[in-house]
C-alpha cells in the first residue's frame, strides 16, 4: 500500500506524511479556526515529530496511512486525512485539515481521493467516523453520503458508511466539482 | 420556480449558523462559516431541489446570492 505513494491526480500531488511533515501539521491543528473542534495539540514541534516517528512505524506495518496533500509540484502543502483502526473489513477517517485559504474544493477533492484509492486497493467494505455535533459543516458533508448514525453520545456522531452508498455519491460530488472519476 | 424569498430560504438553511442573516445582495462568501463544504451542499441541494446543476467553475465566479439566483432561475428543470 504505502509503495503506491506519491499519486498524482486532479491537479495535486497526494503523498504520506514525513517527519520534516510536522510544523505544517503543528501549523494546521494550532489554527483558531480549524481547531475548534479538534482534540487538544500540543504545541510542542518535538511532540509533533515524535508522534510522526510512531506513526511511521505503524505506516510501515501497513495499520495506518496519514496522507499530506499537494500542489503538483510538491512545493505547496495543503492538508492532511488519516486512515487509521483498518480491521474487520473496515477503516476509520480523521484528521481531515486544510489551510483554510485556498479557497477551493482541494479539502474535499482529497477526502474523496484517499477513500476511494482505499475502498479499491483493499477488501474493506465500509468506514467508520466520528463528527462533532457542532461541526455542522462538515456533518452536513457527510450526510451526503447517507451513512448509518451508529451510535451517539453528547459531542459527537458516530457514523458507518458502506463502499457502494460511499462510491455513488462520491461520483455525484466528483461530477459537480467538474472531474472525471 | 420558487420565489426569491424562497430561494433565499434554501440557501439560508445550507449555512452553519442557525441565525444567519442573508438576503440577495449578501456576499455569501464573507461568512466565517463559509467554506468548500458549504458550497457544496449548496451545490447538491440546487440539483436535488431544482433540478440544476452548476458546474464548480461557474459556481465559483458567484458573489452574491443574486448571481444563483439568476444562473437557477435561467436553468431550473424541475
Amino acid at each position: 500500500m504505502k509503495n503506491s505513494f506519491p499519486i498524482k491526480k486532479y491537479g495535486l500531488l497526494f503523498r504520506l506524511v514525513e517527519i520534516s511533515d510536522a510544523e505544517f501539521i503543528l501549523d494546521l491543528r494550532i489554527d483558531d479556526k480549524l481547531s475548534l473542534h479538534l482534540s487538544e495539540t500540543s504545541q510542542s514541534i518535538d511532540d509533533q515529530k515524535n508522534w510522526i516517528i510512531d506513526y511511521k512505524k505503524r505506516e510501515f506495518k501497513n495499520e495506518e496511512f496519514y496522507l499530506i496533500c499537494c500542489s503538483e509540484d510538491n512545493k505547496t502543502k495543503y492538508g492532511v486525512n488519516r486512515i487509521y483502526n483498518i480491521k474487520d473489513k473496515s477503516f476509520e477517517i480523521g484528521s481531515w485539515l486544510f489551510r483554510s485559504n485556498i479557497g477551493n474544493s482541494t479539502a474535499i477533492i482529497s477526502d474523496l481521493f484517499f477513500r476511494t484509492f482505499f475502498f479499491q486497493k483493499t477488501s474493506c467494505v465500509k468506514c467508520v467516523f466520528e463528527v462533532r455535533k457542532k461541526n455542522k459543516n462538515v456533518l452536513k458533508y457527510h450526510k451526503m453520503f447517507a451513512p448509518k448514525i451508529v451510535s451517539e453520545d453528547e459531542d459527537n456522531f458516530y457514523f458507518s458508511l458502506h463502499r457502494e452508498n460511499f462510491i455513488k455519491h462520491k461520483n455525484r460530488l466528483i461530477k459537480l466539482l467538474g472531474y472525471e472519476n | 420556480m420558487k420565489t426569491k424569498i424562497e430561494f433565499i430560504n434554501d440557501i439560508k438553511l445550507e449555512f452553519e449558523e442557525d441565525d444567519v442573516n442573508i438576503n440577495e445582495d449578501t456576499l455569501f462568501r464573507d461568512f466565517d462559516s463559509w467554506d468548500s463544504l458549504t458550497g457544496m451542499a449548496i451545490q447538491v441541494m440546487l440539483e436535488d431541489s431544482y433540478g440544476v446543476t452548476i458546474p464548480d467553475e461557474s459556481f465559483k465566479s458567484f458573489k452574491t446570492i443574486n448571481d444563483i439566483y439568476e444562473f437557477v432561475k435561467n436553468n431550473e428543470t424541475k
